[in-house]
């Protein structure tokens, strides 16, 4: 049987970079002379696993690594060693170094460098020198077969113990393995066996004398022996030397066959016939497509839908570029299997069925003989259908090992890179044989582990759904006025039904951030090294949970944020001394459940942001007026305007060139938000609000004449009637709001959105205010509707991006609402301040642009005609 | 078909060796460590226990211990997953009650023949 | 690799080749009296039209956005954005549901016709360069004309139509 390992390697290196990630954090918890043997045998088994893996998928260079690193951890482990700093600073290097050697893996490149070799030859020097030895390659052979040509008449007397049975182990099947090396005697010996009344039959009372004549070495009958040696007495005698050395006990080959005979091909294919067949219709190739597509639709309407998001054209390019992959790669079985797997997992994304297989193969069988009229021969048919076949055993097998959970498979799902000429399907059929080859995922991942418990839990709520459906369904069949509590009930039924298999739907795609968080403490332990600070890391909230792709993002926006306050924020061990502050500097990452969002605040105690070099560098820049003066939320606000940096100089940790403003950017876009305080002398603190997930939010429904909009009920701060005593306007133009003790913008959303509302009149409508941003400001609208939560689907799918608008949902009633970006919305009223109108007319000005171009074509039209 | 117990804490490990004993017709039933293995053998009877030794929560020794002392357990082979350089280990495993082992690393040929060898 | 670079040019030529003697069949529609073509394999679908919901800051011509199944999808009225007069729409008005290709991917866009009219078959051949006049639409949204029993049919560039101006995605934009 042949076995694609291939197929394993994605989880292979997932699991071994998640055990990594485990042993650095291990290590760096470790108190060195006082390591807790449960965290060393934590390190030792992440260590053991993926020596163990890679030796298994034939990674040697990583087996061989990690042998030793294991080597070394076994001895700490027995207690052989102890823990001391400098094994500690070499295992968090060999951490360092595995990262590397299995994104060399991942990404095909060479695995043994010299960084390698030198870290090797270390770790093998802290073992004393003493030999380490290397890890078999590939696969141990225990059978190993006879050479020195002493086969012949053996004599063998096997007593087990009255044990043997006790560990499973049967002489029955030790007797049947031995036949089968040759030709066997066997002579039982029943002395011991009591009577019947005295029998255990726990306990083995027999023994055997067995004349075996084989051409196997000793050492093969032995290995028949090997897990009894203990649970028996046994003697192996020569009883007669045979001299025929050249014997045949087929040895295991365990090597794999990379290129199969043209002769006695690897699977059983047929290559000679299909390659002639391929030759034949190669020329005839855009016909076959062509015609392919025509009889598949003809015949089987219903897989036309699998096509319905891409262009015939372009599928025949692709249905060339895939038998031609297959037919060059066919001699070569590996590397065609990890081919036709990929395929097989593009495929399920399309949304093929295990049904549709055979239909192609059907029909493409059929169009070929078709084609190929006289020349199609039964053999070639035969040929074609096996290969077909197994080809479609292989693509399915691709669709067991994903899981199609992940939003991401639903972009996936689209042809990308569509070339938009239908005359040239080469250049499609070019990228699509470069994307055929198996590629090991890079970077983030597409799948995600799911554990059996929130399976479970989504099967019953998918029962308690079927029940409550059925409910309603035999409700619905004879209906009158005295069911309608009963109606009631069942819908109210369905809607917690609906809630719960929602919420658990989402709760598939939470992990905690410790994902997160886990990088951090070896950054920061690294980093005041390097910057000579004292530095202690708290981490609370760990298991807070938190969306994956939210995670993904946020990922780096964090790295900034806690480089930033490590280098910029605590102060040097003597400055501290002076200041009156410990040594030693806090970094504190925290993260909690806040409403429906998660909150990640970064805190520091170090010398707080400093207001006046801020404020100064703002002025340079002219982004603040000379005599401007704000608040102090203000100034620090300002560390998020592009291009602002006030480290006096660029330092290796922090100057790489992203800013704040990319921080902000990238929070604003997971529709989130920073805010950032700070007291000098004491330290500093950022604020990260984001949603918890990215495709569903808890909307407040509101109405501008005929018009539903959706303001996230997470930015809305209250709503209120105006009163006109509170309106002020200021030069007649912007009008704002006195809340309290504050004066907020006021934006007419039937102004910024050019809709004609109920009134105009302040008074009529209502107040919306919202914050977005550090900003508030209060939108008017006509009228507030319920509030629920909607899913958000992108406008950029199909459309673009609208500035102040995130997204789109699907109402009830199926018409579609537009979601507000309330931070976009914000800035737009802030921009209106003594410009009020200024968005609309810009619109009116792209109008004007787009009535003059037209007017140019129609005008030249006019001319010609 | 017979059914067959794989426990490993590496999910690539489990996966190789589930494909492998899938392909050839076996049934398997999955556990990633001694005590979710345990549980499943409870659940319901398998005729092959192949465990790695080295796993968290449970261990491989600790889980045959356990499997030898529950009665429909006594004899069904159990094999352990062990590397080369356990050695002691083998014996460990062999003491605790285990069968018999395959020596990791192995092709998914060497276990299926050894899985053979075992059930016949 | 040499060999299969060398395969692909030949798939190609034939490919080229075989294009040439190709039928290809359009869907035409009908606005302000005069037919219009679409490349059928690229109508995904044809809907009666019903209201969309309104995106503001955008040209008039963008109607709006409709869910279909699910996702949604910018509707054009063709005869704004041909600037052609608007009249009311009627009982034959309809959305053509096309897919149009641009550098960011496939996307899915709706157009308001005033009618749909027939599927012709018409040889590659058979489709004359627009030449430069007699029509509303500019010649650059224009891959050809053809005359089908005696009458002229504008063939539609859809992919250049619908992903210029407003209508281009932002990462066309920012190039």
């Amino acid at each position: 049987m042949t076995v694609d390992m291939s197929q394993f390697y994605q989880t292979f290196l997932e699991e071994s970079f998640e055990g990594l990630d485990t042993m650095e954090s291990c290590l760096l918890n470790l108190d060195v002379g006082d390591a807790d043997i449960e965290a060393v045998n934590t390190i030792f088994r992440a260590a053991h696993s993926i020596k163990g893996g890679a030796a298994t998928f034939g990674f040697d260079e990583v087996a061989e690594f990690t042998h030793v690193v294991e080597t070394l951890l076994d001895q700490i482990r027995s207690g052989e060693r102890p823990v001391e700093q400098n094994l500690v600073d070499y295992f968090l290097q060999s951490v360092d170094c595995l990262r590397t050697m299995l994104h060399a893996v991942q990404s095909e490149a060479p695995v043994m460098t010299d960084d390698v070799r030198a870290l090797m030859q270390a770790l093998e020097a802290a073992l004393g020198g003493e030999h380490v030895a290397t890890v078999e390659s590939s696969t141990s052979d225990a059978q190993t077969t006879n050479s020195d040509g002493s086969g012949g008449q053996w004599s063998i007397q096997f007593s087990p113990h009255a044990t043997l049975m006790k560990t499973g182990n049967d002489p029955v099947r030790i007797l049947r393995e031995l036949s089968s090396l040759g030709d066997m005697t066997a002579m039982l010996d029943v002395t011991s066996l009591p009577v019947l009344s005295e029998i255990d039959p726990e306990v083995c009372y027999l023994k055997w004398t067995i004349d075996l004549n084989t051409d196997a070495a000793e050492a093969d009958i032995a290995e028949v022996f090997e897990w009894v040696s203990d649970d028996c007495d046994l003697q192996i005698n020569s009883s007669m030397v045979q001299q025929s050395s050249e014997q045949s006990t087929a040895p295991v080959s365990h090597e794999k066959k990379i290129t199969p005979d043209a002769e006695a091909p690897e699977n059983g294919l047929d290559i000679v016939s299909l390659e002639t067949s391929f030759k034949l219709l190669q020329p005839q190739a855009n016909e076959l497509a062509k015609r392919f597509y025509e009889t598949l639709f003809l015949r089987y309407p219903q897989v036309k839908e699998l096509f319905k998001n891409t262009s015939i054209e372009q599928q025949q390019g692709k249905l060339i570029a895939a038998l031609q992959t297959v037919m060059q790669q066919i001699r070569e079985p590996e590397k065609l299997a990890d081919t036709v797997f990929a395929l097989g997992q593009r495929h399920q994304n399309y949304g093929a069925e295990k049904d549709h297989y055979a239909l192609v193969g059907e029909t493409l069988i059929y169009v070929m003989a078709d084609m190929a009229g006289e020349h199609w021969t039964s053999k070639i048919e035969q040929a074609w259908r096996q290969a077909l076949s197994m080809i479609a055993e292989i693509m399915l097998s691709a669709y067991s090992t994903k899981t199609p959970v992940a939003s991401d498979k639903v972009t996936d799902a689209k042809p990308s890179g569509a070339a938009p000429a239908p005359a040239k399907p080469s250049v499609t059929s070019d990228k699509n044989t470069a994307s055929t080859a198996p590629k090991m995922a890079s970077g983030e991942s597409g799948s995600i582990r799911v554990s059996t418990d929130k399976i479970d839990g989504l099967i019953n709520m998918v029962g308690e759904l079927v029940i409550t459906q059925s409910m309603l369904g035999q409700l619905g069949e004879d209906m009158d006025m005295s069911k309608i509590e009963k109606l009631r009930d069942g819908l109210a039924q369905l809607e917690r039904n609906t809630r719960e298999l929602q919420e658990s739907v989402m709760q598939i795609r939470m992990l905690p951030i410790s994902f997160a968080f886990q990088r951090f403490p070896r950054m920061v332990r690294d980093l005041q090294t390097k910057l000579g600070k004292q530095i202690e890391l708290k981490l609370s909230g760990e298991q807070t949970e938190l969306d994956k792709t939210v995670m993904e993002k946020i990922g780096d926006p964090l790295v900034h944020l806690v480089r930033n306050s490590v280098d910029h924020g605590i102060e040097l061990p003597a400055e501290r001394v002076k200041a009156g502050k410990p040594e030693k500097g806090v970094v504190h990452l925290d993260a909690y459940h806040q409403g429906g969002n998660i909150v990640i605040e970064i805190n520091d105690d170090g010398a707080g942001l400093n207001k006046e070099r801020i404020l100064e560098k703002a002025r340079s820049q002219g982004v603040v007026g000379a005599d401007e003066e704000l608040t102090d939320e203000r100034i620090y606000d300002l560390i998020f305007q592009p291009g602002f940096s006030t480290a006096a100089e660029v330092s290796d940790v922090s100057g790489r060139g992203v800013g704040m403003d990319v921080v902000k950017r990238n929070i604003r876009e997971l529709g989130g938000s920073i805010e950032v305080s700070s007291q000098p002398g004491v330290g500093s603190s950022f604020k990260i609000r984001l949603p918890l997930t990215l495709a569903i939010l808890d909307g407040q429904l509101v109405r501008v004449g005929n018009e539903t909009y959706i303001i996230p009920l997470v930015s809305i701060i209250e709503s209120l009637q105006v009163k006109n005593e509170n309106v002020n306007a200021i030069a007649g133009q912007a009008e704002l709001y006195k809340l309290r003790e504050e004066y907020i913008p006021i934006m007419r959303l039937y102004e910024v959105f050019d809709v004609d509302p109920d009134s105009e009149d302040l008074t009529k409508g209502l107040l919306v205010v919202v914050e977005g941003d550090g900003q508030r400001a209060g939108v008017f609208v006509d009228d507030l509707l319920g509030q629920q939560q909607v899913v958000i689907k992108s406008l950029e799918t199909n459309f673009k991006r609208i500035e102040g608008i995130s997204g789109a949902t699907i109402l009830g009633d199926g018409t579609v609402a537009l979601i507000l970006d309330v931070g976009g919305i914000v800035k737009v009223s802030q921009n209106t301040k003594g410009r009020p109108k200024r968005s609309k007319s810009a619109v009116d000005k792209s109008k004007k642009d787009l009535d003059e171009k037209l007017l140019e074509i129609s005008d030249g039209a006019n001319k010609a005609a | 078909m017979a059914k067959i117990l794989a426990v490993d804490d590496s999910a690539s490990m489990r996966q190789m060796v589930a494909f492998t004993l899938k392909g050839a017709g076996y049934d398997v039933v999955e556990a990633t460590d001694g005590a979710e293995a345990l549980e499943a053998a409870k659940n319901g009877q398998v005729d092959l226990v192949l465990t790695d030794i080295n796993m968290p929560n449970m261990d491989g020794i600790a889980l045959i211990k356990e499997l030898r002392a529950l009665p429909n357990y006594k004899f069904t082979p159990i094999l352990t997953l062990t590397t080369e350089s356990g050695s002691d280990k083998k014996i460990e495993g062999k003491s605790a009650g285990a069968t018999g082992w395959i020596v990791k690393p192995f092709s998914p040929d060497q276990l299926l023949a050894t899985i053979k060898k075992v059930l016949g | 690799m040499n060999e299969v670079a060398q395969q692909q040019i030949d798939n190609e030529h034939e490919l080229n080749a075989a294009s040439d003697a190709d039928v290809d069949q359009y869907l035409t529609f009908i606005l302000a009296d005069e037919e219009y073509g679409v490349d059928i394999l690229r109508v995904q679908e044809i809907r009666g039209w019903d209201t969309a919901t309104p995106i503001p800051n955008t040209p008039d011509y963008i109607r709006g956005v409709i869910n279909l199944r699910g996702t949604i999808v910018p509707i054009i009225d063709l005869r704004q954005r041909f600037s052609l007069d608007v009249v009311e729409y009627g009982a034959t008005t309809v959305v053509v549901v096309l897919r149009v290709v641009s550098e960011s991917g496939d996307r899915i866009m709706g157009i308001v016709v005033d009618a749909v009219s027939d599927v012709y078959n018409v040889a590659s051949a058979d489709v004359k360069a627009p030449p430069d006049f007699g029509s509303a639409v500019s010649i650059d949204f224009v891959k050809g004309l053809v005359t089908v029993n005696d009458k002229m049919v504008i063939i539609l560039e859809i992919d250049r139509m619908m992903n210029s101006d407003e209508l281009a995605t932002l990462a066309a934009m920012s190039r």
